[in-house]
């Protein structure tokens, strides 16, 4: 902002994550965009946005501790992050069975765990975090992030649970692979597989957990290989996170850490 | 980001349906057949054919929000559109109807169309009132964390009562083992339990005199209040979560109904052409 207005600059930045940091000089920056009109216009309007919803912020100081609120739970340090709307929220786990229906039966969310402010809450679902805790001691080397920022665990997994113990979050499982899912067509007519949903497919986790932070029956079997298994945004899948597709009510959204404040302002 | 049904892609789903409704009407202001309106003129036909076709859509819903997998829309889009499209039921169908109604199939179905969209109409309420009031009564805290409370305040409060007299001792021991919470359908709407033994218990324990007790009779009225409150809040839970559930007990075997008074309104209406 100091950059274009030519003011002392006024805002505290805290980070939220470790971060590289670099210095610019306001006579550099302003050759810059005076060589190029597009990067101009391009930051003129981002300025103008930032004056914006410093505006709304200054209206609605308790927009700040929303932000604090997320910064506590470490979603700060996502890249995209599951937040849902609990004046929306219709309680029907619609997310999570989507969730298990595009992963082979096994949720990788639990909606109801997690923390809430003001009617916002954080669900228990990978963040997809900047500099990944489950990445630093993976022995066969089984964790990726994707070009598009998500993090995922390939078939290499060979189940030590390094990954599991390092996420912060607990938002990684161990499970044994689920049974053969069919189609509702096929369960409704011809009862093949469990139903969509339904805990059979997805009772593995863990030995006794239905899925991710565990509220399910006892099912395991702890002869069966586990696999570590987590939130890969719906990689490969067309049209996106599953879970924010299947929400009948607009309470499930994954956002990114750049839009909380537009989130904060908007609530 | 988050959008509720009702306002969801800047009232799309609103505007199609009021386009929609408002061109049905001034045809039907517009159209003068020799007789009466009725549907068996070709805008009663038109009207009729597409009443029908948003009956069976509407129904289709029921398998598309298992439709975990498909990409095409996202379900919100479904039930924005299903809320306001189900609404414009009751002018389309009226229309096509010609306001004539008597005791035949042709009303049985109008009759279970309305019932439908009336049950519909409840359950959009407790859709946008009842979340709500659940994260406020809540308090942030979840279903388990709240019994896993409980269940400390049983143990705590199970120790503490063998100091106390026999009656009250019994009435703490009903306390803990008897409370209940949830149970049937009218149990888990009325949100609430006047025999509940814990508020037995706490009375009781108000009630005790004996002043070489007072603090331990103090500490265990004070677990009493604190279980009393948790379980406000959980039967308080519990009903509103049955308010969201209970209305589809009547929206989707009356929406099963109407659809076979269709086929029957539809399969008369040909027979007797």
């Amino acid at each position: 902002m100091a950059l274009l207005s030519d003011q002392p600059r006024s805002a505290t930045v805290r980070a939220a994550h470790n971060t590289e940091t670099i210095c610019l000089s306001g006579d550099a920056f302003k050759a810059v965009m005076d060589k190029n009109a597009n990067i101009r216009a391009s930051v003129e309007a981002k300025f103008r946005e930032r004056l914006r919803q410093n505006e709304q912020m200054e209206e609605r100081p308790e927009a700040g501790s929303i932000i604090q609120f997320l910064i506590e739970q470490g979603v700060g340090e996502g890249t995209d992050v599951l937040l849902i709307d609990e004046k929306l929220c219709i309680h029907c786990d619609n997310c999570e069975k989507a969730c298990a229906e595009t992963h082979n039966g096994l949720s990788r969310l639990d909606r109801e765990a997690g923390p809430s402010f003001q009617s916002l809450h954080v669900p228990t679902s990978c963040r997809h975090c900047q500099h990944p805790h489950c990445m630093s001691d993976c022995p066969p080397d089984a964790i990726h992030r994707a070009p598009d920022g998500e993090v995922f665990i390939d078939d290499s997994c060979i189940g030590c649970g390094n990954c599991e113990s390092n996420c912060p979050y607990g938002v990684i499982q161990l499970a044994t692979l689920p049974d053969e899912k069919f189609d509702l067509f096929g369960w409704l007519f011809f009862g093949k597989g469990p139903g969509p949903g339904e805990e059979d497919a997805y009772a593995k986790v863990n030995g006794n957990k239905q899925s991710a932070g565990g509220n399910g029956t006892d099912g395991g079997d702890d002869q069966a290989i586990k696999r570590a298994v987590k939130c890969d945004m719906c990689k490969g899948i067309d049209g996106g996170a599953a879970c924010v597709r299947a929400c009948p009510t607009g309470a499930a959204a994954r956002v990114s850490p750049e839009k909380f404040m537009t989130l904060a302002a908007l609530r | 980001m988050h959008e509720s049904i009702l306002v969801y892609r800047k009232h799309r789903y609103l505007k199609w349906t009021l386009a929609l409704m408002g061109v049905a009407t001034a045809l039907y202001i517009l159209h003068s057949p020799v007789e009466k309106p009725n549907g068996g003129t070709w805008l009663g036909y038109t009207l009729g054919v597409i009443a029908a076709g948003i009956m069976v859509w509407l129904t289709w819903f029921g398998v598309r929000k298992r439709s975990y997998s498909s990409a095409s829309t996202r379900l919100e889009d479904w039930a924005s559109a299903h809320v306001y499209l189900g609404l414009s039921l009751i002018v389309i169908a009226t229309l096509h109807s010609g306001f004539q109604f008597g005791l035949n199939i042709h009303t049985v179905l109008y009759v279970l169309m309305m019932i439908v969209i009336i049950s519909g109409m409840f359950g959009l309420y407790f859709y946008l009132r009842c979340p709500y009031l659940i994260a406020q009564n809540r308090r942030g805290m979840t279903t388990e964390t709240i019994l896993a409370q409980i269940a400390d305040l049983d143990r705590e409060l199970r120790s503490q009562s063998m100091a106390l007299d026999d009656e009250t001792a019994a009435a703490i021991a009903d306390a803990v083992h008897k409370t209940r919470i949830g149970g049937g359908l009218w149990r888990q709407l009325a949100g609430s339990d006047p025999s509940c033994p814990t508020t037995r218990a706490r009375k009781m324990v108000e009630r005790g005199a004996d002043e070489e007790l007072q603090d331990t009779r103090r500490q265990i009225l004070s677990r009493l209040t604190k279980k009393e409150d948790l379980l406000a809040r959980l039967r308080r839970d519990i009903q509103l979560r049955s308010l969201l559930q209970i209305w589809l007990y009547i929206h989707v075997p009356f929406t099963l109904g109407s659809l076979a008074a269709l086929v029957a309104h539809v399969v008369t209406v040909f027979y007797y052409w």
